[in-house]
């Protein structure tokens, strides 16, 4: 009788391609000589193509806009928004505006290599489904995540370099974070500006992060690029960028793996985020905690405060895969993947409960009532929450599933506003995949 | 270790600039042959596993080594390069598989096929079998998979790599994972 431990899909897989790695021992020469090269050559540069009275015309632009974003910077490093007060009340409206990172660059529509890279941001309307702007990364970047506040006009956006080393390097290059506000029906729709604050790791990378209420302090998080533990959240200011508070821990993980687990409660007092605590008995646990930001302790665990533990059980197909706070601190929301870990999923099983979102109460830890369940054929599948208003009344929530049949996989998704058990589709531009999802904010 | 991605990844001191500017014409092509030969190699077994094919993976592979020469002139860094290469290689990979299933009406063509049973052999059967399951992965799960698990990429490479965020190669990576267990069970 074997004792060994059977190997874990991901070992499986590690194992697999690296023995199928070895059947490639070479390759050909390099096929285009200089003499088939034809070298494309860079644009001229736009001035010249517009010709000798475009000049001052581009000049006045450039002075105009020169002293718009001395205005919003001047806002942004005030701390305060350039036209927006601050919102320091709990929402209670579903965003009508959202800000999605363009998929389209490396969509399945164009046919030979392509070189990707603008990972512009779209700004719509998700009412009209009118898209609003498009907002390029400053040069040499990429977008990754975005995040929404809680104004409907303001988001924060993750930059990375572009040009990724074919290595794995020793770590993701150095993170930038913009605050980007919108002015829709205005001939400025957006403004984008750098944040001051540095966020780079050595041997860790952002996973999160959230505008204050006020707009003044952004909160981030950090995890261990190896192993994946939470290692660190801290506080900045946004109108110096310097660092007002930090908490470190080693143990826990990530709770679902996306910028909205991370949250600030009204008043910016209270910051809420998920974790897996390790080893936890009875099964993986989800913890939803909160953190008073101006109590003692640098210790993210012992400074935490648990609001809801929800217990897993191993071999059920269908877990927590995210939990998110109300902005009342009153509601838990449980949205859950199903056919990921633990047992296998079934179709059936995936139609029937298997993915959902279940509201619990903050003060009994019970489940008050689901808030709406995919009634579809799934084989896997997952569930998060965008956004969440007072009491869970109305949430913006996505699902993404797969469908197994045969030798082929479908996969679907979906994003819609969700009340009293219904799920309302919202309008996104067919440029947000529906596997990009995750990279929607509200 | 010729199995083993890290090391044959690994670029060499020789070629990485980052911020010289590089040069266009005759110079230009012998930097990216430079490349070609310290990189094409471990980019066809990338894309081999993506493909299941040797010689469309070494096509793939001199296509984006054309289209960086074109495109030579419009880059500034050498560590742009070598990004565009992988964007290249993975973008080709899912143009073969477009290609493919409009052609034969089927989802993947069956893994390993054109392997030879030598190659079958040193496989074994169940690294075949998950090698034939990854591959009828959908394209962004496939890639997720194997830039993490094949390359150990982190979440934020993988992102870089695949062109798309992190939240969505963690989403497509247990997705992916989930499919294989589901596919092999099925297998046994």
């Amino acid at each position: 009788m074997s004792t060994e431990e059977p190997m874990s899909i991901e070992d499986r897989v590690r194992t697999a391609t690296r023995a199928g790695a070895t059947l490639v021992r070479d390759i050909g020469p390099m096929a285009a000589g200089p003499e088939k090269v034809r070298f494309r050559r860079r644009p001229a540069p736009a001035a010249r193509r517009w010709g000798s009275w475009g000049i001052p015309l581009v000049a006045a632009a450039a002075v105009a806009l020169v002293a718009v974003s001395l205005v919003a910077v001047r806002g942004a490093h005030s701390g305060a928004p350039a036209s927006h007060p601050a919102v320091t009340t709990t929402p209670t409206t579903v965003p009508r505006y959202y800000a999605a990172i363009d998929a389209s660059a490396v969509a399945y529509s164009g046919v030979g290599p392509l070189i990707t890279g603008d990972d512009a941001l779209i700004v719509g309307d998700d009412a009209t489904g009118r898209a609003i702007a498009t907002v390029k990364p400053p040069p040499g970047l990429h977008f990754d995540s975005v995040q929404g506040a809680s104004d409907d006009r303001t988001f924060v956006a993750l930059a990375n370099p572009q040009g990724l080393s074919l290595a794995g390097s020793p770590g993701p290059g150095p993170e930038t974070l913009y605050l980007l506000r919108i002015a829709p029906g205005t001939s400025h729709p957006y403004h984008l500006a750098k944040l001051p604050i540095k966020v780079q790791g050595n041997s860790s990378e952002v996973v999160a992060y959230a505008l204050s209420p006020d707009d003044r302090e952004l909160a981030v998080e950090w995890e261990n690029i190896i192993g994946g533990e939470i290692n660190r959240l801290a506080i900045y200011s946004v109108p110096s960028g310097a660092e007002l508070r930090a908490w470190t821990t080693n143990k826990y993980f990530q709770g679902g793996g996306f910028q909205q687990t991370l949250s600030w409660l009204p008043g910016g007092r209270q910051l809420a985020f998920s974790n897996i605590p390790p080893g936890s008995r009875g099964g993986p646990q989800d913890q939803l905690r909160t953190i008073d930001v101006t109590g003692p302790g640098t210790n993210l665990v012992a400074a935490s405060h648990v609001v809801l533990t929800v217990t897993n059980q191993i071999s059920s197909p269908s877990s927590c895969w995210t939990m998110a706070l109300t902005p009342d601190g009153g509601t838990v929301i449980c949205a859950t993947q199903y056919g990921l870990a633990g047992g296998a999923g079934t179709n059936a099983g995936c139609a029937n409960g298997g993915l959902k979102f279940t509201a619990y109460s903050a003060r009994t830890g019970k489940p008050v009532r689901v808030l709406y369940q995919y009634r579809g054929a799934c084989s896997n599948g997952l569930a998060a929450v965008l956004w969440a208003g007072s009491s869970a009344r109305d949430i913006i929530g996505v699902t993404e599933t797969d469908f197994i049949g045969g030798t082929s996989i479908a996969s679907a998704g979906q994003v819609g506003v969700i009340t009293d058990g219904h799920l309302r589709p919202l309008k996104l531009p067919k440029s947000v995949s529906p596997e990009q999802f995750l990279s929607v904010a509200f | 270790m010729t199995g083993q991605p890290s090391s044959e990844l690994s670029i060499s001191k020789g070629v990485q600039q980052t911020t010289e500017t590089l040069p266009t014409g005759q110079e230009a092509w012998q930097r990216v042959s430079a490349l070609y030969q310290t990189h094409a190699l471990a980019l066809k077994k990338l894309a081999f596993l993506m493909t299941g094919d040797q010689p469309t993976a070494e096509d793939v592979v001199q296509d984006a080594f054309l289209g960086l020469c074109r495109r030579w002139p419009s880059l500034h860094e050498t560590d742009s390069a070598l990004g565009y290469l992988r964007i290249s290689v993975l973008n080709g990979c899912r143009s073969v598989h477009r290609v493919r299933f409009r052609r034969r009406g089927i989802t993947l063509d069956a893994p390993a096929e054109s392997a030879s049973a030598e190659d079958i052999a040193i496989l074994g059967d169940a690294n075949r079998e998950v090698l034939v399951a990854i591959r009828r992965l959908p394209a962004r799960q496939r890639e997720a998979v194997v830039l993490r698990y094949y390359l150990d990429m982190s979440e934020a490479q993988a992102a870089q790599a695949m062109g798309v965020s992190r939240g969505t190669v963690k989403s497509a990576t247990s997705r992916g994972i989930a499919a294989l267990a589901r596919m092999l069970e099925e297998t046994k």
